[in-house]
């Protein structure tokens, strides 16, 4: 152990000494300054009670409750702080494991998530740490179900021994298996599974009481479902009776619920059956008989949280509901909802309970009401007025423009007054926002949908207009006077501000915060953008790159589906106009159209990147943002022409083409570029085609593109992804070496990089491939065995550097070991040094362009790479910097000298260390230093993208996952602005010092210059 | 009977391939609990198969490992942890593990006679350290600077000069001005681009006298007479 650590530690010691020239960091006071993170918790999944955002209050320090809102989405559990709206803790699941749905209790929160609910996750629901953590039945093992949440349920038990806090857990799993779970120690007390013979009932919902355990299942039988009982004893996990219940079920789970009346010990079932509430009690022996509640015509029974209480609601035939309390054995209506049947005034509502401090119930109703263009909040309650029951109610003006739809609420009331009743509830909406509302005001709204941004892209800001005075010809003397007086009035400020930057060191620094008084302008150095980031839940947002403040948002418009709803899936995002076209600059955001009808479009929204506006002018003043409908079907490809006049082509599924804005001057220019027009595309899971265009012989306008070529990879392998090249000048042709030879960069503007998946399961190969666009010939091709049938290979191209990431399983040989390898490849022109063949400016038809020579070096690292971008500037001219995120949700700029594939593996020669490159080390290192997220954590990161600033030396970044981030980096430190280690303090007192000594010096000089004259 | 010890062999087959690795990280000043060390999961290999989080207590169990070779590593953002390599030969012993050093073979970790207990004890090793510290203006480090030193030094010689060279001993001063002489004589020589001369002065050295007093320069000329 010992030797272990003195080896780590030499390591590090060693590695720290040879890195800390070459490394740039950040000071810890530029944290938060040049860089922001957002946390995220995800979008709610609404589709069910156990996931949906709920109010949970819990014991903090001493007596005190706290509650905070627990919420889950597909992949993470999170806890909101009710005040702020700030992320109190969250926990991320894996990909394989997503959540299933979360049981809460006081100061526990279960989660099950997995294939049938394989693993339980227990929290202490204040911290978010893991009190436990148990896999119940292996991934395979698990059973799917037609809903994926079917079948798992938990159920938190009495505490085992008198005093100890810790409740058990009962937990069911794959629809057959029920577990038992001590509370203290998260040991497996007993399992036990539904023998084979019923495997046509599966189990949905569990309920417990000090002595049994009724697990409520669901029989399929023709056409409907039978309720099935298996009581089993909660101490042993014995099998105490198993029966069907005679009924008849139509829509599975949601038409059964269970009751806890306060009065009886046993629980109760409650179910609806051909328009009838039915109902029998549970006990160990299963011998009631069922009974029926008086009444028909019902339609739906509604679980509102509020079993404990006895409490649900019916709703009637024609949408009115009626609040049911189960009092001993009989069932009162202690409250119908007025006005709460279907009508064409208001919107379906939400019925939702709430339990308060004191564990008062309340059950409140919601509706979207149509004349007031606001939400209505209704909240019972029922134990105001001896009894009766109260209903208070206010409208709260949601905006439906910036939030869409309301898809669920959360109730939390108080009652503070004998006659008073404050309600705050928490929404999630359809465009993925969760927003509090305390009575009419909201409190915060979390835009949960920006952790499922699609694409972005960074917009550079227009410069601020200097401010005209009216200068016009007709002024006089005396308006002229006037003018400079006013002009002046802005002096004696000027003046302060001239004094204040001589005397103190307040300069425009890279590292200084950016002003956000001065409104939607470029600031100085060009950090501040506007990234426009389009999500999968139909909004739009424009994000400012300096700070992470959202700008503006915009509703994405269904239009020819609005009726029948769909989904809007982002593909590409073009920036067709920019700050240099003397227009506010542009952005064209591509999307399928996937109508729930199964109609698919293919349509455009164009929008100002500065305001949301909707450039197109298709969408009415205030309105959500309606696109453009360009053809119907999935769109194939889509390019930016690369052209002065910005054209989108698009490419339909049979190969035509489409040009948006499809103006007269666009097809004409688009004529004329289309005969030199190359590109390629993948089609079939191993093919890339390549493709040139082809006007049509009767009409002129009409183009289509016609295949020229077919690259088919293995049959075992898949195309993963295709990247293409980062759009960034190149500063130089080549690269000087040491003897003052060049090598000459492959720059061939066509060239892509393919990674493919493996398709076989077991021992197969994934590569990486270079592809010449136009021609379709590979320039370099590695292979990379599979990872147990699954590779997940990240690959950069830039310039003429190449670089991917994979894990490396094979050990097998003698200096082999596992882990994470990054490969970083460059190609360069002819067969070495001096020789030439202007690739950048060869014809494709030449047969030069596979003329080449790389090198190639592979690193380890322990950071595996989940998205990789080279950093970008404005000229090209500063080394590039691959930015990778890795899994331990973390961002790093990993500096170029060190992946350079031509570092030495001898000690460098003079000529190499000119051209400061070092000794090649298989490891590259851990260096905390390099991570520019520093104590952020940046999670699940999809993509990065890199934007130049104004300054050379300056590249922003942003990533984007489940946070985004954003930052700035400089590769090769700030060359171009003064140096942060420019210290005015030193430059004065020097010269101050030297002022001091010619002052002293001065006299000596003239009384030995007037002695030498007198002796001479 | 014979059924129990059927479900019994049945048991033992379902199970006999594969057996959890448990661990615990130790708690140390570096990180006292699970909130500070945040979410973290112990991964072998990749982590894509088997992985498991780190529970409140610091502790761990990878469910259902298969025998083979894996490389144990505690994924945690701020900290950084020892790696093992372990090997799980069946099912019946317990797993072996070894410490593994990142970046070297892991066949050379084979034969390593340090092996580690199971449940395995995992300690904290480093603090990620994000950031710098900034340079921050102190008069010392000024002053230590070279340049400034040597204009310090030049300073306190021409004040100093005059009276260090009345102290000294005409003899010595005669050398003193002869070598002061030569080193103004290569200077000028440099600023003309003369290297001969330079050359020239080299291998005279020092005892040609002549050639190099036959040109005294008149600043050290007057000085000399000055003090006479």
């Amino acid at each position: 152990m010992h030797i272990l650590s003195s080896l780590w530690t030499t390591s590090f010691l060693l590695f720290f000494a040879l890195s800390v020239s070459s490394v740039w960091a950040l000071h810890e006071s530029e944290a938060g300054v040049v860089d922001w993170q957002k946390t995220f918790i995800g979008v709610p999944r609404t589709d069910g009670p156990r996931s949906a955002p709920s109010f949970l209050r819990m014991k903090a320090k001493g007596n005190d409750t706290t509650s905070l809102i627990i919420s889950a989405s597909e992949r993470t559990l999170g806890a909101v702080n009710p005040v702020d709206g700030s992320v109190a803790w969250r926990h991320i699941f894996e990909p394989s494991h997503p959540i299933l749905g979360y049981y809460k209790s006081g100061n526990v929160v279960a989660t099950l998530s997995g294939v049938g609910g394989s693993v339980l996750h227990v929290f202490d629901s204040l911290e978010g740490t893991i009190i436990h953590e148990k896999r119940l039945h292996h991934s395979q093992n698990g059973q799917l179900y037609s809903q994926r949440t079917l079948g798992v349920d938990v159920t938190f038990g009495a505490p085992r021994t008198a005093g100890h806090e810790a409740k058990d857990l009962f937990v069911l799993t794959n629809g057959q298996t029920v577990h038992r779970i001590g509370g203290t120690r998260g040991d497996l007390l007993w399992s036990w599974t539904a023998p084979e013979q019923t495997s046509l009932v599966i189990l949905e919902r569990l309920t417990v009481t000090d002595s049994t355990i009724y697990a409520i299942g669901l029989a399929k039988s023709f056409a409907s479902y039978t309720l099935h009982v298996t009581a089993l004893s909660a101490e042993t996990g014995e099998l105490l009776t198993t029966q069907n219940i005679p009924s008849n079920i139509q829509n599975g789970s949601d038409d059964f619920l269970m009751l806890f009346p306060p009065t009886s010990e046993d629980p109760r079932l409650v179910w609806i059956e051909k328009g009838v509430v039915r109902s029998v009690a549970l006990t160990p022996k299963l011998t009631s008989k069922p009974q029926s509640l008086r009444g028909s015509g019902n339609t739906k029974i509604l679980d509102v949280g509020l079993s404990k209480h006895g409490m649900f609601i019916v709703k009637k035939e024609d949408g009115s509901a009626t609040v049911f309390k189960l009092n001993q054995n009989t069932f009162e209506s202690i409250w119908d909802f007025a006005d709460s049947a279907t009508s064409s005034k208001y919107s379906d509502s939400i019925y939702a309970g709430s339990v308060d401090k004191e564990g008062k119930p309340y059950i409140g109703r919601m509706y979207w009401s149509f004349g007031l263009q606001a939400g209505v909040l209704h909240v019972f309650t029922p134990h105001l007025l001896e009894g009766k029951g109260l209903v208070s109610g206010f409208s709260f003006p949601f905006k439906t423009d910036d939030n869409g739809i309301i898809n669920h609420y959360a109730l939390d009331v108080v009652n503070p007054d004998r006659l008073k009743v404050l309600s705050r509830i928490v929404v999630t909406t359809t465009t993925g926002a969760v927003q509090l509302w305390l009575e009419e005001k909201v409190q915060w709204t979390r835009e949960e949908s920006l952790s499922t941004i699609a694409v972005a892209e960074f917009v550079e800001l227009p410069e601020r207009k200097a401010i005209q005075s009216g200068t016009t010809e007709s002024e006089g003397f005396v308006g002229r006077v006037l003018r400079h007086i006013s002009d002046a009035q802005g002096f004696p400020q000027y003046l302060a501000g001239f004094v204040k930057r001589f005397a103190t060191a307040s300069y425009a620094s890279v590292s200084a915060a950016i002003s956000h008084d001065s409104g939607l302008h470029r600031d100085e150095f060009g950090f501040k953008k506007i990234i426009v980031a389009a999500t999968e839940h139909g909004k739009i947002f424009g994000i400012d790159s300096s700070n992470g403040h959202v700008v503006w948002s915009r509703v994405l418009g269904l239009g020819p589906v609005a009726d029948a709803g769909g989904l809007i899936v982002p593909l590409k995002m073009f920036a067709v106009k920019t700050v240099s076209d003397g227009e506010a600059p542009q952005v064209v955001l591509l999307t399928a159209l996937r109508g729930f009808d199964g109609t698919v479009n293919t349509v455009v929204y164009h929008i100002n990147a500065l305001t949301g506006k909707d450039e197109a002018n298709n969408s009415p003043k205030g309105d959500i943002l309606q696109g453009t409908v360009v053809f119907p079907g999935q769109p194939s490809e889509a390019y930016l022409l690369p052209s002065k006049v910005k054209t989108i082509i698009l490419l339909d599924s049979a190969n035509n083409i489409h040009l948006y804005p499809h103006t007269e001057a666009n097809v004409q220019a688009f004529a004329e570029l289309a005969p030199s027009l190359r590109f390629s595309l993948q089609t079939s899971g191993h093919t890339l085609h390549g493709y040139q265009i082809v006007q049509g012989a009767s009409d002129k306008s009409a183009f289509s593109a016609h295949r020229t070529w077919s690259l088919s990879l293995p049959n075992n392998e898949v195309v993963g992804s295709v990247i293409r090249p980062a759009q960034g000048p190149i500063a130089s042709l080549g690269k000087v070496l040491g003897d003052r030879s060049t090598l000459y960069k492959y720059l061939n503007p066509h060239l892509f990089a393919v990674t493919t998946v493996s398709k076989a399961s077991a021992d197969g190969v994934c590569s990486v491939y270079l592809v010449d666009g136009s021609k379709g010939s590979v320039i370099y091709h590695a292979s990379v065995a599979s990872t147990r049938g699954t590779c997940n290979i990240q690959a950069e191209l830039t310039e003429n550097w190449l670089v991917y990431g994979y894990y490396d399983e094979d050990f097998a040989g003698d200096h082999q070991t596992k882990g994470y390898r990054i490969v970083s490849v460059e190609v360069y022109e002819g067969k070495g040094v001096n020789d030439k063949t202007s690739s950048s400016e060869l014809s494709s038809l030449s047969d030069k362009t596979l003329d080449i020579h790389f090198y190639e070096r592979s690193f380890e690292t322990n950071q595996p790479v989940t998205a990789l971008a080279a950093t970008l500037t404005k000229f090209g001219m500063t080394t590039k910097n691959m930015i990778i995120a890795t899994k331990k949700n973390q961002i790093q700029s990993i500096p170029r000298r060190l992946l350079d594939p031509r570092r030495p593996k001898a000690d460098p020669t003079a000529q190499q260390q000119e051209e400061m490159l070092i000794k090649y080390d298989p490891v590259l290192p851990a260096d905390p230093r390099l991570v520019v997220s520093h104590r952020y954590e940046v999670a699940n990161v999809r993509k990065i993208i890199t934007s130049p600033a104004l300054l050379e030396s300056t590249s922003l970044i942003f990533a984007y996952g489940l946070d985004l981030f954003g930052s700035r980096v400089t590769p090769s430190g700030t060359f171009d602005v003064l140096s942060e280690s420019f210290n005015k303090a030193q430059l004065v007192l020097t010269i101050g010092g030297l002022t001091l000594a010619i002052a002293i010096a001065r006299p000596m000089v003239n009384r030995k210059k007037l002695k030498e004259r007198w002796f001479q | 009977m014979s059924p129990f010890l059927f479900l019994l062999l049945l048991g033992l087959s379902v199970f006999s391939n594969a057996l959890d690795l448990k661990g615990a990280i130790v708690w140390n000043q570096l990180c006292p609990d699970a909130k500070t060390l945040g979410q973290a999961k112990a991964i072998l290999d990749d982590g894509s198969n088997y992985y498991a989080s780190i529970t409140r207590d610091g502790s761990f169990v990878i469910p259902d490992v298969p025998k083979g070779t894996y490389v144990l590593n505690i994924v945690a953002r701020n900290y950084l942890f020892d790696q093992y390599r372990i090997d799980v030969v069946d099912t019946l012993s317990a797993p072996e593990a070894r410490p593994y050093l990142p970046g070297t073979p892991l066949s050379s970790t084979a034969n390593s006679h340090v092996t580690i207990a199971h449940p395995l004890k995992v300690y904290p090793r480093f603090k990620n350290e994000y950031f710098v510290p900034k340079q921050s203006f102190n008069v010392m480090g000024m002053l230590q600077n070279p340049m400034i030193m040597m204009m310090g030094a030049v300073g306190v010689m021409v004040v100093a000069m005059p009276y260090m060279m009345k102290n000294l001993d005409p003899e010595q001063l005669k050398e003193v001005q002869q070598s002061q002489a030569r080193m103004v004589n290569m200077q000028s020589s440099i600023t003309s681009g003369d290297l001969s001369g330079i050359r020239s002065m080299f291998t005279e050295g020092s005892d040609n006298v002549g050639s190099s007093s036959a040109t005294p320069s008149t600043p050290v000329k007057n000085r000399g007479k000055k003090k006479r």
